[in-house]
């Protein structure tokens, strides 16, 4: 399979190679995405230690920053409501041990 | 007779029904929101189901499932964008009707075809799923191994635009399914001495890492330069039972069209749709009404797409391969719920058959009413901004695979798969081949070698049975129809 596999590969790359006139279009916006990984790959690594309420409303305000909403006000309210409707539906309804 | 009628008695649990009208609104928001698909919403509310009776489970997960395909429709009419890949053919006369101020003639036209499409394919599902499943039963491991190679072969075949994409996109969904130890003989693979990767990756944190969070990277992209469209109001409109009748060929054409593209392995709605629309529109009386809103045009795909629902159940219920993606997050559902889907698992439940049938049903009458009482609040589900409804779909989805297990690594291991399937997706893989071949790895591995031990290590065995030379046979011919139609589309453009 691993066989197959590599001459799928060099089979796809020569071609490529051979109409190299059409690139693929391949275009990441950085600028957002890594950013968004960085701080989705952090929310993941600290809720164990912090727990689930100080680390989800932090992801959800600075995810919510991120994304360009920008009023302290409802950045603040809507992840304190969003944190605890969360709460409520996995924590005391559904109970999960977070 | 008595089975038909054992599922409604489940089904008239208000618990259930107040399941199945949660499922369907939350499909609705799910498929209505452009970038969230049935499936990624399917994928995140699996693992809350966790905790609920079979009956209401389904309930949710099956109106999620019914909701979603219809509401992708609900953007292509009043903005010109598919709310998932398989309503983009609505686009091309939803939105011409909607510019004629028939917004809501378009909106009631694609939830009643929606309805009678769910409802054809629930029925065919009712019907042809004991026959297969009879069939099934005679099947030994080597034709097993046979089975679930054709599903691999036309998800590869006919999922995405390159067909060597699609294989290697297989490929390397049995790669992460190697990952852990061998069923068989129990050696660890891939684990790199790391005791948490010897079970291997787990099929949620897998589904919801491939079909939710990289679903919602590749549209952290585009977030913020969303451009805040008008919808002009538009009056709710009850269907007319003549402009159905006048189009019942068309109709009934699109229903069969989308369970039999639905029951193919790996097909799903995308290619259900274009199929109905294009042969709505090769055999219709007016084709040049076609592009300029012409209702023919908007109940052909609407119909295809939501009879894939059933036609995906088939093969799902019967052998225990999905249909299509949404199905393959439904074999995690049932597996929560301690069943194993195969031919044994209806021989054993029946019950559960008709159960589906009729919450298919609810959830299809659900649907039309919401959607065609509930029209005048789809503006509003368009107007949520998705810069706030982003981060919450991401927490839902990590806190989704962290409760299916309790467990810390799959949240690390979602975060690793979702940003792999990312960097796929943006190379011009599709996701379907990936998770089938990552279900599918398995079942072919297992059935290999329990096909190998049982005939003394000899080969011969996978081809030896009429059986499995048919199932041979037919996924050449499949994927040789797939082949050659790529190469006619790629010279025609």
């Amino acid at each position: 399979m691993a066989i197959l596999g590599l001459a799928l590969i060099i089979r796809d790359h020569l071609r490529l190679r051979r109409n190299s006139g059409e690139r693929l279009d391949i275009s990441f916006r950085w600028s957002t995405l890594v950013p968004v990984i960085l701080l989705i790959s952090l929310y993941a690594l600290a809720l164990e230690p912090l727990g689930f309420i100080p680390s989800t409303s932090m992801f959800l305000i600075t995810a919510m920053f991120l994304f360009g909403l920008r009023s302290w006000k409802q950045l603040l309210f809507i992840s304190a409501c969003g944190t605890a409707f969360l709460y409520a539906v996995f924590v005391i309804f559904l109970q999960v041990q977070l | 007779m008595s089975n038909f009628t054992s599922g409604f008695i489940q089904v008239l649990d208000p618990s259930v029904l107040l399941f199945c009208v949660l499922g369907v609104i939350v499909g609705i928001i799910f498929g209505a929101v452009p970038g969230l698909t049935a499936t990624t919403g399917v994928a995140m509310f699996t693992p809350m189901t966790f905790g609920m009776p079979m009956s209401s489970s389904f309930a949710f997960l099956l109106g999620i499932y019914c909701g979603g395909y219809y509401a992708g429709s609900i953007p292509a009419v009043l903005i010109r964008t598919p709310g998932s890949p398989g309503n983009a053919a609505t686009c091309l006369d939803g939105y011409p009707m909607c510019k004629k101020g028939q917004a809501g003639r378009a909106l009631s036209l694609s939830v009643t075809a929606s309805c009678i499409g769910g409802i054809f394919s629930a029925m065919c599902l009712f019907f042809f799923a004991p026959i297969i499943s009879n069939m099934a039963l005679k099947f030994g491991p080597a034709e097993y191994f046979a089975i679930a190679l054709m599903g691999m072969t036309c998800i590869a075949s006919v999922s995405g635009k390159d067909l060597i994409k699609g294989v290697i996109g297989a490929l390397i969904g049995i790669n992460i399914s190697m990952i852990g130890m061998d069923s068989i003989s129990g050696v660890s693979r891939f684990t790199f001495g790391h005791v948490r990767m010897m079970s291997g990756v787990s099929l949620v944190p897998a589904l919801i890492g491939l079909f939710a969070l990289t679903e919602v990277l590749s549209k952290t992209e585009k977030i913020g330069q969303d451009d805040i469209r008008n919808i002009d109001s538009f009056n709710f409109h009850l269907p007319n039972f003549k402009e159905y009748w006048s189009i019942r060929w068309a109709l009934f054409k699109s229903c069969v069209i989308g369970t039999v593209i639905g029951a193919i392995p790996g097909t799903g709605p995308t290619i259900a749709a274009w199929m109905a629309y294009n042969e709505a529109k090769r055999s219709s009386k007016n084709p040049e009404e076609y592009g300029h809103g012409s209702a023919e045009g908007i109940v052909a795909c609407e119909s295809s797409t939501n009879a894939t629902t059933g036609g995906a159940l088939i093969p799902l219920l019967t052998l225990g391969i999905p249909g299509d993606s949404v199905t393959a997050v439904l074999l995690g559902a049932l597996m929560i719920q301690g069943l194993t889907p195969g031919p044994m698992m209806l021989r054993e439940n029946f019950g559960i058959l008709s159960f589906f049938l009729w919450i298919l049903i609810i959830a299809n009458f659900i649907m039309l009413f919401l959607g065609l009482f509930g029209s005048k609040f789809f503006p509003y589900i368009l107007a949520v901004p998705s810069k706030i409804l982003f981060p919450f779909v991401i927490v839902l989805c990590m806190l989704g695979s962290f409760s299916s297990a309790n467990s810390f690594f799959d949240l690390k291991a979602v975060v690793v798969i979702g940003v792999l399937g990312y960097v796929l997706l943006k190379l011009g893989f599709t996701m379907p081949p990936l998770v089938l071949g990552f279900i599918l790895g398995p079942i072919i591995e297992s059935s290999f070698q329990r096909a190998m031990i049982g005939s003394n290590q000899n080969p011969l065995i996978f081809i030896s049975s009429p059986l499995s030379i048919g199932i041979y046979s037919f996924t050449i011919v499949i994927t040789a129809m797939m082949y050659l139609r790529q190469k006619r589309d790629s010279k025609q453009t």
